[in-house]
């Protein structure tokens, strides 16, 4: 018995003791850890991708969807998972924190980016600015649904929304897409209380601001690298569009400050697509400008500031210049010159009342915008008629049926479908329809060729009429009107009876002097003076008479040989004086910053080429080609001892002389085919007392001594001597020229250039 | 909720000590921990001041209790009370029993072999050595010769009694060894911060005043060496289910878990049959055990579901008093226990459990040697195993009975487990390193 006790005690604790080992040395336990899990944030990292291709037009719709339903789920697991500093909420530095710990660890939203965001919370759904309850998380989610409904429609067109269209886009496509971002801010702003808050932009300012430190921080690039910067710019379009410390009150200003924005917005966007490619060389383009045009007026006059205060201060004008010069989008120009020229515009061509006063033009106003709708729709309405005139099939149409068919023109229609007017408009527009008449009816009317040079010879009716040709007619024509109605003067209601002075054409070569030379229009030097522009208008238009103002049948040839020299001839020169190899080897520029041009190699070159670059003038160009080379060199020896205005040692022309030198050929062309009466390509005496006329005032004070009273047939001697032997007589030269004048001479082209070459410096000083 | 059942239970013994033929004991113990590896307190060693009041089993009183307690030194959270029976027998006769209160009933020998707490509720005191509790409630007992019913029906539950615990400030108070404390940190977006621990009390009696029945036949025809038996219960499980929350508080940079309680009623069934006789047995157990799917949660809450599970027990006994072999094996088919909710982990296995093991085998060896002067030792020896849970447990207990009112005991108890997971869900892994060596005396008055 006590043997079997002692064996079970020792085999048990043996065993026991020698298992010990195994049983006692367990790992330790792992510690255990619940886990809150991450995978409904996890989605969360795929959204700053796909929101940057959604606002770069490269998102697609079922990733979009995807996304902001992430940021649902998320902010609804948020919501359910944790608690913030507050009973029912978060403080935005419980947001901070959470955020900035879990999700945002490199790039963390500032203290005050996200005062930002709650500001804009409260802008959105009320409440308090220190907290966000659940309450309001769940209605932020909710809104996220129509965010997400809204973003999915606006997908298809964010590439055009955000600059990114490549390639051919269309009209309609753009005006869809601005429709389609007007029709999703509006379901935005009714899911919201944006329109019982008093946000302001000073706080969007400081949201976007966080936004950009935000995104850049991140790393994000593109889109949002430079967002900081445009806000000022944006801040400026706001300052005009709706006012700088204006509340908005209400959902019905809401959505018209929507309305306004997405205005704006989808002009921006037309210009930027189509802004670049706009021409007057075929109807839809100039359709699409006009409704451009047209669509800009209605932003302003819809407004918001427009409609409660019924004007713009100059001042955010001002300020909105200076932001667009600081962005670079103007960058051709000043903003001096700018805001010195709209100003201008303003108190001169806009302002009925001013007459070019700028003192106490402190805004932009109603009135301005009558003016320059009125105007606006007067050159639609000339446009209308030019869209419905009968071109045949080859788009020609001659003067005949040009004038048959503005008699048949059904203006009471066009101005009640078309413009809705009231009747004082109407009356206005009827006027204007007049003053159309009126430049159609001249015997000798002003005619474009298909590249818009003005045709001067001596049968105008030859040429066919174009709808090109007539759309830049139409065009000009509204220059002239603006020129006549900023500078005509007053007396009479109706443009056509206006006329503008010397000193007005001074002032008005005064008022854009700067913008002149800014967009080199005008020689920095001085050397086209208003009065010298003046006398040209008075002078040597088709219609010019000499005496008094520039009339607006002066006006409008004046802009049309201006427009016509000025740009497509001289162009046609430079370029062809380029391809002979005639541009200053030595690099040097002139004035206007082109290079100097070989004159002996533009003469030459000149001579071979003057009716490729002088189309226009189909006379004269006849002319050159049988000239001899002596005669040519005769010839241009006296059109550049007139045009010239550098220095003729140089062996070198540059850009004012040829534009001079241009312009001189038209004017020569133009007394040619308008006194021309016998068509012999030149002009005898008394084709030259024809139109000696225009001239007295200019001829008389040339006679000596002036005790002696001339009259005016022998004032028409004086100037016909001048004209025919090609200098500028005196008393006794006048006495020499009566018994000449039986003899059968006649004035040339050449001998005309040798007048305008003696009265060159005649032409620069004022005529008293 | 063991206070004020311990208050009531004072009130209940004295009269039941007048009239019963009772034995009362105190003992003293030392309990402990040995592993290197221990971490379930600060302490290795407790010392354990207890006292027990029972009626023997020979008694037969009308009233039968079983009642013990004890008090850990300077380590009030290894306090523990329990009654393990307590009951009133209204009409004690041979044939009829009539009982109201706590009793042990022997329901399936899995139960009693196993103390998994399917059908009865255990003390979980140490979990590793868990005691059976009885039902409480009113039991009709009829032993008609060949065969006998039990029915039993309660409008009170009284699930597992398990080790005390502590919230202090959020956190499972570190003490009791025996107390599987749970995670202490949570990971929120890779980042793991500490658990604010939440545990919303519930209300006693909505936990307590939960009906339940039971019924079982047996039949075994006199001197036949076989015996089959059927039971059916339908009661809340005896093991409390932990549904839990949990979101995370910004501002102090914690997560917090809220913990709720709840009960799960179930179904079992079983069939049981057995050969042999009392000097050697063979007894094969086999249950139904099919849980309600109802949840009991809040549906963004994490809480288990149970899936229904056979469980099949099989034993072998052989002995007398003075020395048993015993020899067993279970294994739950079925029974998988999935957490669902936010905070559910496919890695991790589920805060709450249904049984502590799904797999076991047993040998046990009990001899009790008689010495001079009426001295006795009892020794037993066990040995489980559990290849699908992977945990072995040695126990070895000694007890030296010096007179009718001394004896002294020892015991130890070596477990080595492996990790838990979602796969290997078991309760045993938890206390791998609560290998335990206890010596003790107990003094009867």
């Amino acid at each position: 018995m006590r043997s079997r006790f002692q064996l079970l005690i020792t085999i048990v604790f043996a065993f026991y003791f020698i298992g010990c080992d195994a049983y006692l040395h367990d790992k330790k336990m792992a510690p255990e850890v619940l886990e809150l899990k991450s995978t409904k944030f996890d989605c969360l990292k795929a959204v700053p991708e796909d929101l940057k291709a959604f606002s770069t037009g490269a998102g697609e719709e079922k990733k979009i969807s995807a996304s902001i339903g992430c940021v649902q789920t998320a902010l609804q697991y948020f919501s359910e998972r944790t608690k913030g500093s507050r009973e029912n909420g978060y403080t935005a530095e419980d947001l901070r924190s959470f955020f900035g710990k879990y999700l945002l660890k490199e790039n963390n939203v500032t203290p005050e980016f996200a005062q930002s965001l709650y500001k804009l919370k409260v802008a959105f759904f009320g409440g308090d600015q220190e907290v966000m309850t659940r309450e309001e998380l769940a209605r932020l989610i909710s809104v996220l649904e129509v965010f997400k409904t809204q973003s999915v429609a606006l997908a298809p067109h964010m590439k055009i929304l955000v600059f990114q269209a490549k390639g051919k886009v269309n009209l309609d496509e753009v005006t869809a897409a601005a429709e389609q971002l007007r029709k999703s801010l509006q379901v935005l702003l009714r899911v919201v209380d944006l329109s019982r808050s008093d946000y302001s932009f000073e706080s969007l300012k400081v949201l976007m601001s966080g936004l950009s430190q935000f995104i850049q921080g991140s790393g994000q690039v593109g889109l949002y690298s430079d967002i900081r910067s445009w806000v000022p710019l944006v801040e400026a379009v706001k300052n005009v569009f709706i006012g700088q410390k204006t509340s908005i009150n209400g959902i019905s200003d809401w959505s018209d400050v929507v309305n306004n924005m997405v205005d704006l917005y989808g002009v921006t966007i037309r210009i930027y697509y189509f802004g670049n490619s706009v021409n007057f060389s075929n109807p839809s383009d100039v359709k699409r400008a006009t409704q451009l045009g047209n669509q800009l007026l209605t932003m302003v006059e819809n407004s918001y500031q427009m409609k409660r205060t019924a004007a713009i201060p100059l001042e955010d004008l001002d300020n909105l210049i200076d932001q667009m010069v600081e962005m670079k989008l103007l960058t051709f120009i000043s903003k001096k010159a700018i805001k010195d020229t709209y100003k201008i515009l303003l108190s001169g061509m806009f302002d009925p009342v001013r007459r070019g006063e700028t003192r106490g033009l402190v805004d932009f106003n109603r009135e301005h915008l009558a003016t320059i709708r009125r105007e606006f729709n007067i050159y639609l309405l000339g446009q209308n008629f030019v869209d419905s005139l009968p071109f045949d099939e080859k788009g020609y149409a001659d003067r005949k049926r040009i004038l048959a068919a503005y008699q048949q023109f059904d203006l009471r229609k066009a101005i009640s479908e078309s413009f809705h007017l009231e009747n004082i408009e109407a009356s206005a527009m009827k006027a204007a329809w007049e003053d159309l008449g009126l430049l159609l009816n001249q015997p000798r009317q002003i005619q474009f060729d298909m590249e818009n040079r003005i045709l001067v010879q001596a049968q105008g009716d030859l040429y066919p009429y174009t709808w090109k040709s007539m759309t830049w007619w139409n065009l000009l024509r509204t220059f002239a009107r603006l020129f006549q109605l900023g500078y005509g003067n007053r007396d009479s209601l109706n443009i056509a009876q206006s006329e503008i002075s010397e000193a007005m054409f001074a002032k008005w070569y005064d008022d854009f002097n700067t913008l002149g030379v800014e967009i080199k229009a005008f020689d920095p030097r001085g050397a086209n003076g208003g009065k010298r522009s003046f006398k040209e208008a008075n002078f040597f238009m088709y219609s010019s008479d000499g005496t008094g103002g520039v009339s607006y049948r002066e006006s409008f040839e004046f802009v049309s040989f201006l427009f016509s020299a000025g740009f497509k001839n001289v162009s046609d020169i430079k370029t062809m004086a380029e391809k002979f190899g005639c541009a200053n080897e030595a690099g040097e520029l002139d004035v206007f910053g082109n290079l100097r041009l070989n004159e002996k190699c533009l003469k030459d070159a000149l001579k071979r080429n003057f009716s490729r670059v002088f189309p226009n003038l189909p006379g004269m160009a006849a002319d050159v080609r049988k000239m001899s080379a002596k005669s040519w060199d005769y010839f241009y020896a006296n059109l550049m001892a007139a045009s010239r205005g550098s220095d003729p040692r140089t062996g070198t022309v540059e850009t004012g002389d040829i534009r001079t030198m241009t312009m001189i050929l038209h004017y020569v062309e133009s007394l040619i085919v308008t006194f021309d009466v016998n068509q012999s390509d030149t002009l005898d005496v008394a084709e030259v007392k024809l139109a000696a006329p225009r001239f007295r005032d200019f001829a008389k004070p040339s006679v000596h001594p002036e005790f002696l009273q001339p009259w005016d047939g022998f004032v028409d001697d004086c100037f016909a001597n001048m004209v025919v032997n090609g200098a500028k007589p005196d008393f006794w030269a006048v006495l020499k020229f009566q018994a000449q004048k039986a003899l059968d001479r006649e004035a040339t082209r050449t001998s005309m250039l040798r007048v305008f070459s003696t009265l060159k410096e005649a032409l620069k000083t004022p005529s008293k | 909720m063991s206070k004020s059942f311990a208050i009531v239970l004072s009130f209940i013994l004295l009269p039941v000590f007048a009239l019963a033929d009772v034995h009362s004991y105190f003992d003293l113990r030392n309990d402990s921990f040995v592993s290197p590896d221990f971490e379930g307190s600060d302490r290795p060693n407790y010392q354990m001041v207890g006292a027990r009041v029972l009626t023997t089993s020979a008694s037969k009183e009308s009233f039968v209790v079983d009642v013990s307690g004890s008090v850990a030194v300077g380590a009030p959270i290894m306090n523990y009370f329990t009654a393990n029976q307590l009951y009133f027998d209204s009409a004690p006769t041979e044939k009829s029993k009539l009982i109201f209160g706590r009793m042990i009933h022997s329901w399936s020998d899995m139960d009693d072999r196993w103390k998994t707490g399917l059908i009865q509720p255990v003390f979980k005191w140490n979990p590793l050595s868990p005691e059976t509790q009885g039902l409480t409630g009113v039991f009709w007992l009829q032993d008609k010769g060949d065969w006998e019913v039990t029915l039993y029906a309660s409008p009170i539950f009284l699930p597992d009694q398990g080790p005390s615990f502590d919230l202090d400030n959020g956190q499972f108070v570190r003490g009791n060894p025996w107390f599987h404390r749970p995670p202490e940190s949570i990971r929120i977006l890779s980042e793991v911060v500490k658990i604010d621990y939440q545990f919303q009390k519930p209300n006693e009696s909505q936990i307590i005043l939960q009906s339940n029945y039971g019924a079982q036949a047996i039949l075994h025809p006199k001197d036949a060496k076989y015996r089959f038996e059927f039971m059916h219960v339908y009661k809340p499980m005896n093991q409390i289910v932990l549904g839990y929350d949990g979101f995370y508080q910004i501002p102090k940079s914690l997560g917090v878990v809220q913990l709720e309680p709840a009960t799960y009623y179930h179904s079992v069934t079983g069939l049981q049959g057995q050969i042999g006789d009392e000097k050697i047995r063979a007894v094969y157990s086999i249950l139904y055990d099919r849980p309600d799917t109802d949840a009991k949660f809040e549906s963004k809450w994490t809480y288990p579901t149970f899936d229904p599970a056979f469980i099949h027990s099989l034993g072998f006994d052989v002995g007398n008093l003075k020395r048993k072999l015993s020899l067993g094996y279970m294994r739950v088919s079925g029974g998988d226990v999935t957490e669902t909710g936010e905070l559910a982990d496919p890695t991790r296995p589920s805060i709450s459990m249904h049984y502590p093991y799904r797999e076991a085998w047993q040998v046990s060896y009990f001899q009790r040697f008689s010495l001079p002067r009426g001295q006795s030792l009892e020794a037993k020896m066990s040995y489980k195993r559990s290849p699908l849970n992977e945990f072995e447990i040695l126990d070895l207990n000694a007890e030296y009975r010096l007179s009718a009112l001394w004896s002294f005991s020892a015991k130890g108890s070596l477990v080595a487990a492996s990790d838990l997971s979602f796969e290997n869900q078991n309760e045993i892994s938890q206390f791998r390193n609560n290998d335990q060596v206890m010596f003790g005396a107990t003094y009867a008055f």
